[in-house]
């Protein structure tokens, strides 16, 4: 690699994460590299294989134990997509080492862990991104339009963001009324938490136009999905938002199944302004694509080893004509941030403060009532 | 027969409503409410009050379609004069008041009825059409976005009509009802937050604008997404006065003249309205109190009487 070349290590491809939807990025970029690929000790022989898989495919070397593949050579930042529960440890370890890091989504599973990130990256002085939110096209369209200043001052924005993906069933009686599972269990082998894991987009975008959230109200208990209902998990939430200036926001984001939305799953948000409202829509304009044959021939469900599509897609009938980049955007962000010297424009900061909205919105569904922020340590 | 006759109170930003309206039935006479604005090009005469209006031409129906602080009180005046009453909202009124005109509706006055134009929408009823075929499941969440012209009441109003839409469309009652709101520039903007019997929810907007009535739904069913959008193409506030060079055209969707033309026609033949509301009152004055309390407070309010 040339000098002005950044490697990345990638930590762990674990299917809850986006690592694998990382590397064409990382491969399109000119200033970076992928070193190798590495994860800890004590994974599964499922996880290990698969991320031998991975480095023997992008034709990089596999390091057993994350501290060994940090001190490979040639190694200035860090891919992180292991699970949530062991992201935060990584990357203080990672930050510890002095590497830059890019972390897929949340940097762990509570504000404690986010907390210790911050600190960590703090400390370090090094650069931390978390590109899955602010560089978006529904980010990036909703900025333009508040900065035109045609909406006048802003009195709301909200947000619906669903995935079209999924195969729901009926839910059996037994699972219809199970109490809801409280924030802090997010792994399990065949769900997401989707409040957690769609929501966080649609947070995404109310803390790039609002002032930080002080209340928030959540919701859930409709179910799509059979496993979902049987862990008492939802599939499907809502969170109401006051910011600091009083501000009123709303989301909607769940997994809603295949098949209930041309394009994937509705992805827009309207801004309520004094002097009008604009809907930003990502899926709009569009190119809408009806093909007979795929209409009338269709005999389709979700892959079996994939069963709530967490790595494929739905059949779309149409694409928007202005497709989303913005996880390109971040890692430019990134590696100019490296340059410079300073701090991606969506930092370890924001995410922590993402996933405190998000948690707050958990815990005010569990006790049936509006929660205040910050929360207690 | 010919066309029944109503006197309506409407703000000037609904002149197209009006006219719209007249199309359908005899308008005697508007009356204008909520703020200092005239209307521009009204085809119809245009009274300062209910009792000029009424010295020159008597009415089959008064129709309020936009609040003001006098709402309840001019209310009383029609039906003082025997006139049925329908409103697109409820009235502001204290307890007192609100007590002494229900009793005189109730004990043999004209008719007094509000709300409830979205069932005359012709976007609702596709939607509800859709919503029952089995394939769609139960109904999980819906977002509506409805116009409150940016006053404190259209706004109470707009939310009062979309709480009895998601009802309609959810299949079920409110269990807990939320209300938060900013206001700036006297633009209001309020959300409605709706948790139902069934465990469905809505997200209601009430946005500053003369937004048409069931102009923007979406409803998520178990069994897929239904979704209207016939805002777009149509006039949507103040910006409807500029000529576009290349525009969708729709058809006048607006609920308002087959809503009036229906109370009307009831009344003409002496006949019960077509709903009753006046038992909404408490849980709707609920919503307007929660909306004063949001406003002030900055924060996210439960109406109580829900």
């Amino acid at each position: 690699m040339s000098p002005d070349t950044y490697g990345i290590l990638l930590v762990s491809f674990s299917k809850h994460s986006h690592q694998r939807n990382f590397v064409p990025l990382y491969l399109r970029h000119p200033r970076v590299g992928i070193v190798a690929v590495t994860d800890d000790v004590d994974i599964t022989s499922e996880q290990r294989a698969l991320n031998r898989q991975w480095a023997r495919d992008l034709d990089v070397p596999y390091v057993e134990n994350v501290e060994r593949g940090l001190e490979l050579a040639g190694v200035d930042i860090v891919s992180i997509g292991c699970e949530i529960e062991r992201r935060s440890d990584v990357a203080e370890r990672a930050a510890a080492a002095g590497k830059h890091l890019w972390i897929d989504k949340f940097l762990g599973a509570t504000v404690a862990e986010c907390d210790s990130v911050v600190a960590a990256v703090a400390a370090a002085g090094v650069s931390a991104i978390v590109p899955s939110y602010a560089y978006g096209e529904l980010v990036r369209r909703s900025r333009k339009v508040l900065d035109d200043g045609q909406l006048g001052e802003l009195l709301g924005v909200h947000v619906d963001v669903m995935f079209s993906k999924g195969w729901p069933r009926p839910i059996p009686e037994r699972d219809q009324n199970r109490p809801f599972l409280p924030a802090g269990r997010w792994k399990f082998p065949d769900i997401k938490r989707e409040l957690l894991t769609v929501g966080s987009y649609a947070v995404g975008l109310v803390q790039a136009c609002c002032g930080p959230i002080r209340q928030v109200y959540g919701h859930a208990g409709a179910f799509f999905f059979t496993e979902h209902a049987a862990h008492g998990a939802e599939d499907f939430g809502t969170l109401t938002m006051i910011d600091d200036s009083g501000r009123t926001a709303s989301l909607c984001g769940g997994r809603i199944g295949v098949a209930t939305d041309a394009m994937g799953g509705p992805s827009r948000a309207w801004l309520v302004g004094t002097e009008g409202t604009a809907v930003v829509d990502v899926r709009q304009p569009a190119i809408h694509t009806m093909v007979r044959s795929k209409i009338v021939e269709t005999d389709y469900a979700p892959a079996a080893d994939d069963p709530m599509q967490w790595a494929s897609g739905p059949p779309l009938m149409g694409s928007p004509i202005h497709p989303d980049a913005g996880l390109a955007e971040g890692l430019e962000d990134l590696v100019r941030a490296i340059d410079e010297g300073r701090s991606p424009h969506y930092s370890v900061r924001q995410a922590r403060d993402n996933m405190e909205i998000l948690i707050s919105g958990y815990r005010s569904i569990v006790e049936g009532a509006p929660v205040s922020l910050p929360q207690p340590a | 027969m010919g066309k029944p006759s109503a006197l309506l109170l409407a703000a000037p930003v609904q002149e197209q409503l009006i006219e719209s309206i007249s199309r359908r039935l005899n308008v005697t006479g508007v009356i204008g409410m909520g703020g200092t604005s005239r209307f521009r090009s009204l085809a119809s005469p245009v009274f300062a009050d209910i009792d000029s209006a009424l010295a020159q031409a008597r009415p089959d129906v008064v129709c309020f379609l936009a609040p003001s602080g006098r709402t309840g009180e001019l209310m009383r005046q029609a039906i003082d004069n025997g006139l049925p009453v329908l409103s697109a909202g409820p009235p502001d009124m204290s307890a007192r008041a609100w007590r002494g005109l229900s009793d005189q509706v109730e004990n043999g006055g004209s008719p007094l009825v509000w709300g409830r134009r979205f069932a005359y929408s012709e976007v609702h009823r596709r939607l509800l059409e859709q919503r029952v075929q089995p394939a769609m499941g139960t109904p999980v969440y819906l977002r509506c976005v409805g116009g409150g012209d940016g006053g404190l009441l259209a706004t109470w109003w707009s939310l009062c009509e979309m709480v009895e839409q998601a009802v309609a469309l959810l299949g079920a009652d409110p269990v807990h009802l939320y209300v938060s709101a900013k206001s700036a520039r006297r633009r209001c903007h309020a959300l409605a937050t709706v948790v139902m019997a069934n465990k469905a929810s809505a997200q209601l907007i009430a946005i500053p604008s003369s937004f048409p009535c069931s102009g923007d739904l979406t409803l998520l069913c178990g069994g897929g997404l239904l979704t209207s959008h016939t805002a777009f193409g149509g006039p949507v506030g103040d910006r409807s006065g500029r000529s576009p060079d290349y525009w969708l055209a729709t058809p006048d969707l607006t609920p308002e003249p087959e809503w009036l033309a229906d109370f009307a026609g009831h009344c003409v033949r002496a006949a019960d309205p077509p709903f009753a509301t006046l038992s909404t009152y408490p849980a709707q004055r609920a919503i307007l109190v929660a909306l004063r309390s949001a406003l002030k407070c900055g924060e996210v309010v439960e109406a109580r009487a829900v």
